[in-house]
């Protein structure tokens, strides 16, 4: 187990967690993503991907159950031994840092581009990383229970939201379905499932906390499958709204859905909504993640507390993003060549291995 | 007056000293063999106390001989004014020097020493302790008791004679109610327990006393229920209060300083209130009551979040009208947390946010104020903070002074003066209406001065820096805990049951079981099913008019 | 000079913890990740262009990544 074992995390918190890490960044690209593939049909391929990501999830519950006491990493190196479990670990390991310095280069990117234009962004990225740093000190249980107080907020903000835009829906913006057949709509479900659903490996680094084992599969379903509804609502939204052209071409779709809103003649103008939906489900991503990498790295060296190294962790992943990442066109092209790959192989491939040698060690100790 | 007793006292003492003369000074058990010990000299020993105590005024040390030829002597010590003078009077040294002449001695045992006749036969008083060393002597004095020596004895007698000008039951002034018992706490400890016992009959109310502080030697009382009180936090309290080493206690906020689990937090993780109604209903969820002499403010451990948010009234009012101002009041948290902060953000960095006829009349009146909103947002709150003070420490008779230098001179002065704007003067007049409906003065302190930093982060980085404010904050609160307890606990971690009283208050009889984090045992609190209106009440219906018809 | 200030300052308020406790092995991982991301800070700060890490995870993947596109693109068309 990484961090100190004291630490318990609450189905319920888990769940919550899921949500907000399923959601966080996710909610604001993925309608351009899956736009530019899919066009109208965007929707189409969010549902798909969201049902192969429920099944992705059993699958990690499955993994998990092998080991409930072990986390991803011991498990690896447990079953695969030192060698092949350790390049496991570091493939793994590299996916998770390129992770949160996307993560923290997605916020900087829009920070800079909508909210605070005039801030550098280097100060920006430094006060979010210290906010972090901040709470991953108080453990992961505390921000099990921080994301339990935010989801309700996360949660009614959205549904709020929703309801404002039920004015200006546009049902023609959906047709024709399935124009160009259904190769599209694949397309856009293999960006989709990549960009959240198969980031959930990470859960199993902290599924070892959670109190009672029989829940995890549970949570991971259940957290899917809300994110999942969010993510679908969001696309569906988008492209009834601003229909798949304007999706496609904005980088932040989603914001510009909260600039549309417009209820009576008081209510305009909410993106300040979706503002803080993706800022706050962001935030969560980036702090499970960086507590992973914390966590994780201390173990390896047998360290006995991850606090110290969180600091300059924290410092390496605001130098480093910025130099990894320059440019939203970068970006885009990085994705697409390198990252969705990866995470198909670190969060797929390997676990896959993982677990099929994990069941023939259990089958000759059976026998 | 005093003359006249001692002249009475001394005849009877007279007559006393025969009945005694017979009897043998029986060996004593010295239970204490410290240096302090009471020697046989009575006149020693009233030196030393004497000199001890620095020849107080307030302490009164008589000696007198009881009975004729023996000259049996004693000593009468007490506090004059700790001491209720009608009980020593009455009890001490009437008894010592009148009754004990018409006492009925026949069935005595001869043997017994002056002290233990007195004991059993003559003193009237409510409460006798024996002392065994000087320091006890001291100490019972001080705390009021009137304390006998006797010649030729190591044991001294303390009666209880306690009592003392203090405060009567008022209203309390910190939580004030519409409806609810109007009571309130005062500075006597044993006051206080009773108004709590009266409360609560049960005999699961225990209550456990210790002296804390090195020179004020302060009463300590634990109160809890036992059964319902969690045993691990009675006894965490139990050592917190025993760690403490300081030289006086004079308020339970210097005992709460000193348990509380984390100190570097603006938010208060021991509750206090001066309700007796407050702390019993605290006692029936499992918590501890700490009450220390000499304040009416009682501390309720552990503490939680929601707890600060709620009104003992939220329990004697309608459950849905008890439920909406709850909610209100977490609105009002919000407000007078965020409110000015909010301002700066949007109009220093988020103009495009506002309506357009809302933003160009807030430009307008912004057009001739030379400061930035930071600036004047951090002027008016400052100066609403100081003038909030003042009106908290100036004599009540100048009071009306302060609503007039505040609201003509600062409020409407200042906007014609162009300094700030009529939107700032709203700010802040929502603030601070906003702070006042928190209940607890404790967490609108913390409030007031989280406004500040949230402005501050507001100034720098706008929305942003009040989000990031806002994501510390919980983690924070999420990580404090009292005396174990998760501070924010039935919202997180979650617990259902717990929610029905929380941000809500759902009907009494859906209240079943105690918060489950504070009591651990005897969880059920109320089995009461839901009214049903439907069977009994329908029949009286006939009733009324058949009564009204005979 | 920033970033040399920022990562006395983390010293400061991490090295004494650590001794308190006798975390050595602490302390080693902590030197390596605060020496490494001080070099990377400082070297950036005085414009050395440092060599993109992803360009070479970049080298083995684009043709995955390229081959999945252009999949997907063919088929769609």
């Amino acid at each position: 187990m990484i961090g100190s074992s004291k630490e318990k995390i609450s189905q319920k918190q888990l769940t919550s967690m899921i949500i907000l890490f399923t959601i966080g960044s996710a909610i604001l690209f993925i309608p351009s993503f899956l736009a530019n593939v899919a066009k109208q049909d965007a929707w189409i391929s969010a549902i798909v991907a969201t049902v192969l990501g429920l099944f992705t999830v059993l699958f990690y519950s499955k993994l998990y159950k092998l080991y409930p006491k072990k986390s991803y990493f011991e498990c690896a190196t447990f079953i695969l031994g030192k060698w092949i479990g350790g390049a496991v670990i570091l493939i793994t390991y590299i996916y998770f840092f390129i992770l949160s310095s996307l993560i923290l280069w997605d916020l900087g990117e829009f920070l800079k581009t909508q909210v605070l234009v005039q801030t550098p962004i280097q100060v920006i990225l430094i006060l979010f990383m210290l906010t972090v740093i901040y709470t991953v000190r108080l453990g992961i249980e505390n921000v099990g229970r921080t994301s339990e107080v935010f989801l309700p907020w996360v949660l009614g903000l959205f549904l709020l939201m929703c309801v404002f835009l039920i004015w200006s829906l546009e049902k023609g913006n959906l047709l024709p379905y399935l124009e160009k057949g259904v190769m599209p709509v694949l397309h856009g479900s293999y960006y989709l499932l990549s960009f959240p659903y198969l980031e959930l490996i990470i859960f199993l680094m902290i599924t070892p906390y959670v109190n009672k084992e029989t829940k995890v599969q549970k949570s991971f379903l259940q957290g899917t499958l809300v994110a999942g509804g969010l993510l679908i609502t969001t696309t569906f939204l988008c492209i009834l709204v601003l229909g798949a052209d304007v999706t496609a071409r904005n980088t932040f779709p989603v914001y510009v859905l909260g600039k549309m809103v417009s209820v009576g003649e008081f209510l305009e103008r909410l993106e300040i909504i979706i503002a803080i939906i993706w800022f706050l489900s962001i935030y969560f991503k980036l702090a499970i993640v960086f507590y992973v990498l914390v966590a994780s790295l201390s173990d390896f060296v047998k360290a006995k507390d991850y606090r110290p190294i969180t600091l300059p962790l924290g410092m390496l992943l605001v130098v480093m993003s910025p130099i990894m990442f320059t440019s939203t066109m970068q970006v885009a092209s990085f994705d697409k060549e390198v990252f969705f790959p990866l995470t198909y192989i670190v969060g797929f491939f390997l676990p896959l291995i993982v677990y099929i040698a994990g069941k023939i060690k259990h089958k000759k100790r059976g026998i | 007056m005093k003359k006249l007793t001692d002249w009475v006292n001394e005849t009877k003492k007279k007559r006393e000293n025969m009945k005694e003369k017979n009897k043998d000074p029986k060996e004593q058990n010295e239970q204490f063999n410290s240096a302090h010990s009471i020697s046989q000299s009575l006149t020693d020993n009233l030196n030393t106390i004497s000199k001890d105590l620095g020849g107080s005024a307030d302490v009164i040390i008589r000696e007198f001989e009881l009975g004729e030829t023996d000259q049996r002597k004693i000593g009468v010590m007490y506090t004059d004014g700790l001491a209720d003078s009608t009980t020593v009077q009455e009890f001490v040294l009437k008894t010592l020097m009148i009754d004990i002449r018409s006492a009925h001695l026949e069935n005595i045992d001869f043997e017994a020493t002056t002290l233990e006749l007195l004991e059993k036969h003559s003193l009237s008083g409510g409460q006798l302790k024996k002392v065994y060393n000087l320091k006890n002597v001291k100490q019972h004095i001080l705390s009021g008791d009137t304390v006998l020596l006797f010649d030729g004895e190591t044991v001294g007698l303390s009666v209880a004679t306690k009592g003392w000008k203090q405060r009567g039951v008022e209203e309390p002034s910190s939580q004030t109610v519409v409806r609810g018992p109007k009571e309130g706490f005062t500075e006597s400890l044993r006051t206080n327990t009773a108004l709590i016992r009266r409360k609560i009959k049960s005999d699961n109310l225990w209550i456990e006393q210790m002296l804390i502080g090195k020179e004020t030697q302060t009463d300590v009382a634990i109160l809890y229920m036992k059964g319902i009180a969690n045993d691990k936090i009675i006894k965490e309290v139990k050592k917190r209060l025993k760690k403490i080493d300081i030289d006086g206690v004079l308020e339970s906020a210097m005992i709460e300083e000193l348990i509380q689990d984390e100190t570097f937090t603006l938010f208060p993780t021991l509750y206090n209130t001066e309700r007796p109604d407050v702390a019993a209903s605290g006692l029936l969820e499992g918590r501890i009551v700490i009450i220390v002499d000499g304040t009416p403010f009682v501390l309720l451990a552990p503490a939680v979040f929601v707890q600060f948010m709620q009104s003992s009234e939220d329990y004697y009012q309608r459950s849905d009208i008890a439920s909406a101002i709850r909610l209100l009041r977490y609105v009002a948290f919000m407000l007078a947390l965020l409110v000015p902060s909010a301002y700066i953000a949007v109009t220093t960095f988020h103009q495009e946010m506002l309506p357009t006829t809302l933003l160009v009349s807030l430009a307008s009146q912004r057009e001739g104020v030379p400061f930035p909103a930071f600036v004047e947002a951090i002027l008016m709150e400052v100066t609403f903070e100081i003038l909030r003070e003042a009106g908290l420490r100036m004599p009540r008779a100048v009071g009306s002074a302060i609503s007039i230098v505040g609201a003509l001179v600062l409020g409407q002065a200042a906007v014609e003066a162009g300094i700030i704007s009529n939107v700032m003067v709203i700010v802040v007049a929502l603030t601070a209406i906003s702070s006042f409906v928190i209940p607890s003065y404790n967490l609108g302190m913390a409030v007031r001065l989280l406004r500040f930093l949230f402005m501050l982060l507001a100034a720098a980085f706008g929305m942003y820096g009040i989000i990031l404010g806002i994501i510390i904050l919980v983690s924070h609160l999420t990580s404090l805990r009292s005396f174990g307890v998760p501070y924010l606990s039935p919202i997180a971690p979650s617990n259902k049951e717990g929610q029905r009283d929380s941000l809500i208050r759902l009907p009494i009889w859906a209240l079943i079981s105690r918060p489950r984090l504070i009591s651990q045992k005897n969880m059920i609190r109320d089995e009461t099913p839901a009214p049903e209106p439907n069977d009994s009440t329908k029949e009286p219906e006939k009733s009324p008019s058949g009564e009204s018809s005979k | 000079m920033g970033v040399l200030l920022v990562a006395t300052l983390i010293s400061i308020y991490e090295i004494p913890k650590m001794k308190k406790q006798n975390m050595k092995r602490d302390f080693i991982l902590f030197s390596c990740v605060l020496f490494l991301a001080s070099t990377i800070a400082t070297l950036h700060v005085n414009g050395v262009t440092i060599s993109n890490p992803i360009s070479g995870l970049r080298a083995i993947f684009s043709p995955i990544g390229l081959g999945i596109e252009n999949f997907f693109m063919e088929k769609g068309q």
